[in-house]
């Protein structure tokens, strides 16, 4: 089938940095916290008070912006957004429009889409509101007022819904291995705005665009940007106009509808923050930012392949969460089988972890090292080597204590080794005889029973040894 | 001269309700005082955004170290309604 | 009128006490009611801090503003004492915390008398758009104060306290300064935290002394000037702002901008202000004539840059976090526009529509840009002129105090007599009134000196110099 429009998405991502204190204020800016316990004069708006800006915020938006492949504007400045709502105590918010921080980036999806960057620019949020419909009141928390935000502006560069979803959880990634952002979505520190239009398929003429505010899970950004391509195809169809709007998504129904409201004329009157003077950067600056950019995920898949020798696959999956990967470097820091950690790490660890929301892998990376390296010298065996990790995290504890108290440490008992098989032959003169007239798959028995009657005692390598030296001098 | 419907629009921007009276008042009023502002019209001097007399550099800027205010309860107690330790406005709806 | 210097010398000797010498000054002020200088007098904390400050002077743990009594304009937070910037929006207003200067001034036990009334919000230049007490003239109760520190200066001028401080956005310390006979000083944009004063608008703003003489302004601006973490529009400097005192004004170049004496300028003023020119000239100063050529942009450049600024800083009163708020209303909207159509006056709003105005879209460039325009032009011609001389002489108002009620409901008119005060904000210069006589009706007449930025100093010294020869006058109340 031949499609019939072209779909044109810009995307506006905003992401809260994680900075110890606020942008403009020295307020703690972890999330939580009783209402209204994380304030003061300045987020609260309070008559005289002054926002100063902080160091941390500036930096951390322009780790992002780096390694995003923009330009860092030399003289960036702040403006004042002017708009009345009950979360914004000052009715403006400090951000930026004509100098921002940082500029003309662009970041590829795996389908060779490069999405180019028109800006980041650094802002604080709003505070929180809770609605009591029975009173028919609404109370606002101011908590997190002035935390500071950067928001990523793409230019229209888009296509599908799948490729918006690639590009946020691109940048979540990015942005928490650059260690700037926890990227949590239910705490509401990614949040996403979306422009979709559609344009007649080949045409270079921009149709008129609906902007779909607040979405705040890949799914939902998806879901929202399906729904109004089915929405604006309609309309399109049916000869009709798109109106230039802002709308919202509902989750529940999978739907968009316009968030007109009368009340509030559009007009935010930016103009250049005076409490706030303009910040200039020298190269020393920016190189110094350089350099304290970690790796990214596709960073780390070029060393595991290329380095340590994983499969792409493999590479990828470690890569998959910042923390996970984190872990795996660790270990092999301390013991650098790279193939063989990933092994039990890709099979022992990732499924352990991979449904639990904390971020954390319960055992340390230098436990975890142990077990492969007593695996790998075969002081225990591989699915012991199992045993003990679910152990360690069920339980917690040593890995060779826990060994040791489950008995799997491999001792290699030669006399009871040869005392064993030299029983079983004796025992099978007919298997023996088998052998002799070519059917070898008889060793298969032996090892079979010699195995069972040796765990614990013996390892399979030394016991399949001596089976072979008894069989050849037949 | 001021427009009825733009003397309205600043209104609804600046959120200020003006009687019918008042309305006719500072419609006079700011038809004078815009004709005042007016003459900075013939000025034709260049603004340029880049002003290094009004920038401190990066390295100025204040350290990320939290610093708590010691009375929160103040500003709370301020609020006109609070409830719960939070700041009461009748219902949001958008 | 007894200076700051003279009450530290007595207060060091023990001629008196601070408590005696606080008491002496409530009862003055409790006297004298109906000048309407204050909107809140703090009886109680003046007398526990006085005695405080006692405790510290026999300790011989002196500063030098230990135990002296001051007043402060009621723009400037002092924590748990109501700031009301003489509005309905913030009449119960007590902040939960101290501006920076207060911070500074406790730290040398200084006694606060009380928040003196002004221009609600700092807006007018009478003290008659205050919604709470409106303050009078000492010289003719008839007239204005000016203002908008309007309150400080009669305060200062009636003997109600020792000294004030008052706040400068376009003038606001220096015209009230100068209808009331007294010296007052608006440093250099940036010498002084704007932490805690309510901000009118901000890139113009700024804290300063109001007082018997140029040197108590300078011993204040010691004690309230620096960097201020909590303002980093503060810049890092050391200035003394006492270092000139006593220097000779021999071989000073004093600039007199032609602009300044055209036809505007009352007769009895320009009189008064080129007397003193030639006072400088006879103790050695050189006179050149200098140009200022914006000065035709100087009041709307000012008023589009004030009132933008003020548009969005006062749009947080909106009666959800504290302040005046509406009863009973239905919505959020109606929340706001009633809360703010209630507890502003006349002027403010006023000003906050011609903010708004100016920075909407479609007006921004040709209102709010050409006037960040005009202001960078302004401070390029000020280098040009601080080139070419050290300081410049101008009047600091085109006229004397008026009736109350005279200009108020012609704002134009209103907005035009800040002509020659409001260069000084926009290029952020540092600019001191000075009593210059009285006109024949026994008004006050001051004189401005301004310098190049943070050559605050050198205004006070040259200020002094005049002061010693010629006494400000004294009200007869």
């Amino acid at each position: 089938m031949c499609k019939k429009y072209d779909t044109v998405i810009g995307l506006e991502i905003h992401a809260e940095l994680s900075t110890k204190t606020k942008a403009f204020c020295t307020c703690d800016a972890s999330f939580g916290g009783d209402p209204n316990t994380h304030i003061c004069p300045v987020c609260t708006g309070q008559p005289g008070a002054l926002p100063v800006i902080n160091h941390a915020a500036v930096e951390y938006a322009m780790r992002a912006g780096l390694a995003l492949n923009c330009d860092i504007n030399r003289y960036t400045r702040f403006d004042r957004k002017n708009y009345f709502y009950p979360d914004l105590p000052k009715a403006y918010q400090i951000s930026q429009l004509d100098l921002p921080l940082c500029i003309n980036g662009s970041l590829e999806l795996s389908t060779g889409t490069v999405v180019r960057i028109h800006q980041i620019h650094l802002e604080e949020d709003a505070g929180k509101m809770v609605h009591d419909d029975y009173h028919g009141e609404s109370w606002a928390d101011y908590n997190r007022c002035s935390v500071p935000l950067i928001e990523i502006v793409t230019e229209p560069d888009i296509k599908s819904s799948e490729e918006a979803a690639e590009f946020v959880s691109k940048i979540a990634l990015y942005l928490k291995y650059l260690n700037v952002c926890d990227a949590k979505m239910q705490e509401g520190s990614i949040r996403a705005d979306v422009n979709v239009s559609l344009k007649p398929a080949g045409s270079s003429v921009l149709g008129d665009r609906a902007e779909i505010k607040n979405l705040n899970s890949f799914r939902s950004i998806q879901r929202a940007i399906e729904s109004e391509i089915a929405r604006q195809t309609e309309i399109l169809e049916g000869g009709g106009k798109v109106v230039q709007e802002t709308r919202r998504f509902d989750d529940a129904t999978g739907t968009t509808s316009s968030l007109r409201s009368k009340e509030n004329a559009n007009d935010y009157r930016y103009f250049p923050e005076p409490d706030i003077l303009a910040i200039t950067f020298t190269e020393e600056d920016i190189e110094k930012a350089k350099s304290e950019i970690p790796l990214l995920p596709h960073q780390r898949v070029e060393r595991y392949t290329k380095e340590y020798g994983l499969t792409d696959e493999d590479a990828r999956v470690i890569t998959l969460e910042k923390y996970l990967s984190d872990f795996y470097d660790r270990t092999v820091e301390i013991y650098p089988q790279y193939k063989n950690v990933a092994n039990l790490f890709l099979t022992e660890i990732m499924r352990r972890v991979k449904d639990t929301d904390s971020e954390e892998v319960p055992i340390s990376p230098k436990d975890f090292a142990k077990v492969v390296q007593m695996a790998d010298k075969n002081t225990v065996n591989r699915n012991d080597a199992k045993s003990i990790i679910r152990i360690m995290f069920e339980e917690g504890g040593d890995p060779e204590e826990i060994a040791k108290a489950n008995g799997f440490i491999v001792v290699e008992d030669t006399a009871a080794i040869a005392e064993v098989i030299d029983k079983l032959f004796a025992e099978r003169p007919d298997l023996i005889e088998d052998y002799k007239n070519g059917k070898t798959n008889v060793f298969g028995f032996f090892m079979g029973q010699a195995n069972r009657a040796l765990t614990g005692k013996a390892t399979p390598m030394s016991i399949k040894a001596y089976l072979e030296k008894k069989f050849s001098e037949l | 001269m001021i427009s009825r419907e733009n003397l309205e629009l600043l209104c609804e921007l600046s959120k200020l309700h003006l009687s019918e009276e008042e309305f006719a008042e500072y419609s006079k009023e700011m038809s004078d005082i815009i004709s005042l502002m007016d003459t900075i019209g013939e000025s034709n001097f260049e603004y340029n955004p880049i002003d290094m007399t009004n920038a401190v550099p990066f390295s100025s800027l204040r350290a990320d170290e939290i610093e708590t205010f010691e009375n929160m309860e103040g500003i709370v107690n301020n609020g006109p309604q609070t409830v719960e330790n939070q700041f009461v406005v009748p219902k949001i709806v958008d | 009128m007894i200076t700051v210097s003279t009450l530290r010398k007595k207060l060091d000797q023990k001629e008196f006490s601070s408590v005696e010498l606080t008491k002496e000054y409530l009862k003055k002020i409790r006297e004298n009611e109906n000048l309407g200088a204050f909107n809140t007098v703090c009886e109680e904390e003046a007398l526990s801090a006085a005695s405080l400050a006692d405790e510290k002077i026999v300790s011989g743990n002196i500063s030098p503003l230990t135990g002296i009594p001051m007043a402060i304009k009621d723009n400037i937070c002092t924590k748990g004492i109501k700031t009301t910037c003489s509005s309905k929006m913030l009449e119960s207003y007590a902040p939960p915390y101290n501006a920076t200067v207060m911070e500074k001034l406790n730290a040398q036990n200084i006694v606060i008398l009380g928040k003196t009334s002004m221009d609600e919000f700092a807006m007018g230049g009478s003290s008659q758009t205050s919604a709470l007490s409106k303050p009078k003239n000492p010289f003719n109760t008839e007239c204005v104060p000016g203002g908008s520190s309007g309150g400080s200066a009669t305060a200062v001028s009636a003997g109600l306290c020792s000294a004030a401080l008052g706040s400068d956005t376009g003038g606001s310390i220096r015209q009230p300064a100068s209808f009331c006979g007294i010296t007052g000083i608006k440093p250099t944009y940036g010498t002084v935290s704007r932490f805690g004063l309510v901000a009118f608008g901000s890139s113009l703003d700024q804290i300063g002394p109001m007082a018997n003489s140029a040197e108590d302004c300078g011993i204040i601006l010691n004690a309230i000037a620096g960097q201020d973490k909590h303002d980093r529009t503060t810049r890092k400097h050391d200035i003394d702002f006492l270092s000139c005192m006593g220097n000779s004004i021999k071989g000073m170049k004093i600039g007199l901008p032609k602009e300044f004496f055209g036809d505007g300028i009352d007769e009895e003023v320009k009189a008064a202000v080129l007397s003193v020119a030639k006072f400088y000239e006879n103790m050695g100063a050189e006179l050149v004539e200098v140009s200022m050529p914006t000065l035709k942009y100087a009041v709307s450049a000012y008023y589009l840059l004030a009132c933008a600024e003020a548009s969005s800083n006062l749009s947080r009163y909106d009666g959800v976090k504290y302040g005046y708020r509406t009863a009973s209303p239905e919505s959020y909207d109606k929340l706001i526009k009633k809360t703010r159509s209630e507890g502003f006056g006349t002027e403010v709003k006023r000003r906050i529509l011609l903010g708004t105005y100016a920075l909407s879209s479609g007006y921004y460039d040709a209102y709010y840009k050409k006037a960040l325009a005009v202001r960078q032009q302004c401070r390029a011609e000020h280098d040009e002129i601080f080139s070419k001389c050290d300081l410049m002489l101008t009047p600091t108002a085109p006229t004397v105090a008026y009736k109350a009620g005279a200009n108020i409901d012609d704002p134009v008119k209103m907005y035009l007599a800040d002509i020659c005060t409001v260069t000084a904000n926009i290029a952020g210069i540092p600019a001191i009134s000075v009593p210059c006589g009285c006109d024949k009706a026994g008004m006050p007449i001051g004189f401005s000196l301004s310098a190049k930025r943070f050559d605050d100093a050198k205004l006070i010294g040259a200020a002094d110099i005049f002061e010693k020869e010629n006494p400000h006058p004294v009200a007869s109340i």
